[in-house]
């Protein structure tokens, strides 16, 4: 699993993932953040839960800002992102240091306004840009403005075919049926019939 | 009506009653937390008990068997309504509800070699 801070980085992450890891599918989670209640689960437990349902053959991109632990846990494991990712990070190992020591320490002031270092080093990604960044993926598959939440899942991001899964009936779902459902797709037989179908490829 | 069929009454109204008031309140919560499996347990065993004591004092119940004899009739007709009930299984059905994802639509990008970068 993989997340992408910035969309520049997707056509080079994806290179280096597929020689480097040996990924048999790809797939993008595409959601904006007024897919209620998708990014609210990815921020929660979603990363974990789908680093966990992914496996080892399928790497998903996921449009989010990295969370310190993720970061943490990516940079520990010595993680397909934070391999990919790390050199072109803008945190320096030290800096992350100083995040995790410091980051809820008020580091400016502006009138009655303080931010804490972990704001002032937050990336620059709010709901608009990342709302931007959806619509150029979903036209690059040639899907419309409004087909989102989805799953995109492709062998080679360069091939011309690809398949959608719609989760348009998904917004709204509570926390926990979100998650109940999303476990049982990567559980069940489509999922399976994706991997393979990739793989036989 | 004798005492024992009033009292087999009056107690499953009231533990319909609160099972009611239980389940609009977790209905009502805004906690995303399931019941624990346990409690439903003990929910399905009550409203059993509770929806068959309520269906022993039904008129139309106790005329549907009046071939038998009335005790065996009674005791029969709640024993029926309890096992229904208990089989019922909400979590199941709950599940079986649950939105999917869509399954999955192969689809061809028409003008591959027009298309953006990302």
């Amino acid at each position: 699993m993989a997340l992408i801070p910035k969309l520049a980085n997707v056509s080079w992450i994806t290179v280096e993932v597929e020689t480097a890891a040996g990924f048999r599918l790809h797939g993008f989670l595409l959601y904006t953040m007024s897919d209620h209640f998708f990014p609210e689960y990815i921020t929660v437990d979603g990363l974990v839960d789908l680093e966990v349902w992914s496996g080892d053959k399928f790497a998903i991109f996921i449009v989010h800002s990295p969370s310190e632990k993720w970061i943490e846990y990516a940079r520990t494991k010595k993680h397909v992102w934070w391999k990919a990712f790390s050199s072109h990070f803008e945190g320096k190992p030290e800096m992350l240091e100083l995040l995790q020591k410091y980051g809820s320490v008020p580091l400016l002031q502006a009138g009655d306004v303080k931010k804490t270092m972990r704001e002032v080093f937050a990336p620059p990604i709010n709901e608009y840009l990342h709302g931007d960044e959806i619509a150029r993926i979903l036209s690059y598959f040639e899907l419309e403005p409004t087909q989102h939440p989805c799953l995109v899942l492709f062998k080679n991001l360069n091939d011309t075919s690809f398949w959608y899964v719609g989760m348009g009936d998904m917004v709204n779902m509570p926390l926990q049926d979100l998650r109940t459902s999303l476990k049982s797709w990567f559980a069940g037989s489509d999922f399976k019939g994706l991997l393979k179908e990739a793989e036989d490829a | 009506m004798s005492n024992q069929l009033i009292l087999v009454f009056i107690f499953g109204v009231i533990f319909i009653f609160f099972l009611l008031v239980i389940g609009v309140f977790i209905l009502v919560r805004g906690d995303d937390k399931p019941v624990p499996a346990a409690a439903m347990f003990i929910f399905r065993v009550v409203l059993a008990l509770a929806g068959a004591g309520f269906a022993a004092i039904l008129p139309g119940f106790l005329s549907l068997q009046a071939k038998f004899a009335e005790v065996a009739l009674q005791a029969g007709g709640a024993l029926a309504v309890f096992i229904v009930i208990y089989r019922i299984n909400p979590p199941v059905l709950i599940e079986r509800q649950l939105v999917k994802p869509e399954s999955p639509e192969k689809r061809e990008i028409r003008d591959g070699n027009n298309r953006g970068q990302i």
